[in-house]
C-alpha cells in the first residue's frame, strides 16, 4: 500500500542544472583560482514562485523573506540522524566564515522540512538550536512544501521502517538563492565547508560585477 | 535466546579479561550524536577492526539508554539521500570497517533519559558468534 503522504518530484532542475555545469565551472575558476568547486550555476537565476510557509516560531515566511541576502536552503527533516545534522553542521560551519560581514548582508540558511507531519514549528526550534547557526526552518501545509519543492526541484518520499515508524528520502543537494530570492545554484553531496564558502564568494563576486 | 544473551555475556567477561592486545575486536572512536531537544533518535559511529583471523559478523546492537538499536546505511542515489536499516555487518579479517556520517552507522531510537554532551552511552555490539562487545561512546554536538 502506498503511504499516504507518498510524494514523488522528479528532480527536473539537478538534470537541468547537470546541462549548465560545464560553463559554470569554467567562470568559477577563473575567479576563484584552485578554489575546490562544488556548484552547478544555472545560466540564469530562476526567480522562486510565491509560497506561505511559517518559520521555527510560527512567524509566517514567504518568498520576501529570503530577499536582501543569500540563502542556502536545504530540505530534510528532523527525525533524520545522520545526513540532516552532518549538512546543517557543514552549513553552519560554512556561514560561520562569514562572521566578519555586517549582520545584514551575512548569508543565511534554511532547513525546510519534508516532513511537516512531525516537524512543528517548536520541534524545529529545538533542531535548530543545537546547530548554535544562522540557520532557520520552513515548514507548513503538506501542499505548500509539495509546491515549493516541485518548483525548485527536490524529491521525496515517505518510507515506513520494517521495525515501526517511517523514514523521509529526500534530496541531499543544498540549493543557493540570490538576494532577490532568485535560485542561481545547485551544490551536490558530499558537501564540503571550504568548497561552499568559496563557491558563495566566487558566486557572490560575479553577481555584483 | 536469553540463554545465549546470558553465554555471550559470560564470555564478554571472559574477553574483558584478555590483554587489550589480544582482544580480537577493537572499537575506536565511537561517539553519538547530542540529540535536540523533542528528537526521538540519533546516530552512533565508531571504527571497528576485527583483528582476528576469522570473517566475523555484526548481527545485533543494544545499548541500556535507548529502548531501540539498529544497523543504517545513509547512501546517496540519483541525488537523494536514503536511509535504510542493514541486517548485519560484515567484519573481514584483518580489516577496519567505518561507520561514520553520510554512511553505515548505528540509529538509536527512544533514550530512556537525556543525554548531554560530554556523557558516555553503552553500545553493546553482538557477533555473529556469540561475542558480546560492550563500547562506550562519548555524546558529542551535531
Amino acid at each position: 500500500m502506498l503511504p499516504a503522504t507518498r510524494i514523488i518530484v522528479l528532480a527536473t532542475l539537478a538534470i537541468a542544472a547537470a546541462g549548465a555545469g560545464v560553463a559554470a565551472g569554467v567562470w568559477l575558476e577563473k575567479s576563484a583560482p584552485g578554489a575546490a568547486t562544488s556548484a552547478t550555476v544555472l545560466d540564469a537565476p530562476r526567480p522562486l514562485p510565491q509560497f506561505s510557509l511559517v518559520d521555527e516560531h510560527g512567524a509566517a515566511v514567504t518568498r520576501d523573506e529570503l530577499t536582501g541576502r543569500w540563502t542556502f536552503l536545504f530540505f530534510g527533516f528532523t527525525h533524520c540522524p545522520d545526513v540532516c545534522p552532518m549538512t546543517l553542521q557543514v552549513l553552519a560551519r560554512t556561514l560561520h566564515a562569514f562572521d566578519d560581514v555586517p549582520a545584514d548582508q551575512r548569508p543565511t540558511a534554511r532547513f525546510v522540512s519534508v516532513d511537516p507531519e512531525r516537524d512543528t514549528p517548536a520541534q524545529l526550534a529545538s533542531y535548530l538550536a543545537a546547530f548554535n547557526a544562522d540557520i532557520h526552518a520552513m515548514t507548513g501545509t503538506p501542499e505548500a512544501i509539495a509546491a515549493l519543492t516541485r518548483a525548485i526541484g527536490v524529491a521525496y518520499e515517505r518510507v515506513d521502517q520494517p521495525g515501526g515508524g517511517y523514514t523521509m528520502d529526500h534530496t541531499a543537494a543544498l540549493f543557493l538563492l540570490d538576494p532577490e530570492a532568485r535560485l542561481v545554484a545547485v551544490f551536490t553531496p558530499p558537501h564540503d565547508a571550504r568548497a561552499l564558502v568559496a563557491d558563495l564568494r566566487a558566486i557572490g563576486k560575479r553577481s555584483a560585477s | 535466546m536469553r540463554r545465549a544473551f546470558a553465554g555471550a555475556l559470560a564470555l564478554q567477561l571472559l574477553l574483558a579479561a584478555c590483554t587489550h592486545a589480544e582482544a580480537p575486536l577493537r572499537v575506536s572512536d565511537a561517539w553519538l550524536r547530542t540529540m535536540p531537544a523533542g528528537a526521538s533518535n540519533t546516530a552512533a559511529y565508531m571504527t571497528i577492526e576485527n583483528r582476528s583471523r576469522e570473517p566475523r559478523r555484526l548481527t545485533a546492537v543494544t545499548s541500556p539508554q535507548f529502548a531501540r538499536a539498529e544497523l543504517h546505511e545513509t547512501r546517496i542515489e540519483d541525488g537523494m539521500a536514503r536511509m535504510r536499516s542493514v541486517e548485519t555487518l560484515d567484519l573481514p579479517p584483518d580489516t577496519r570497517v567505518a561507520l561514520a556520517p553520510g554512511g553505515l552507522h548505528l540509529m538509536l531510537f527512544d533514550p530512556v533519559a537525556p543525554l548531554a554532551a560530554g556523557e558516555h552511552a553503552t553500545l553493546r555490539l553482538q557477533l555473529d558468534n556469540g561475542w558480546l562487545f560492550e563500547v562506550q561512546a562519548e555524546v558529542r554536538a551535531p
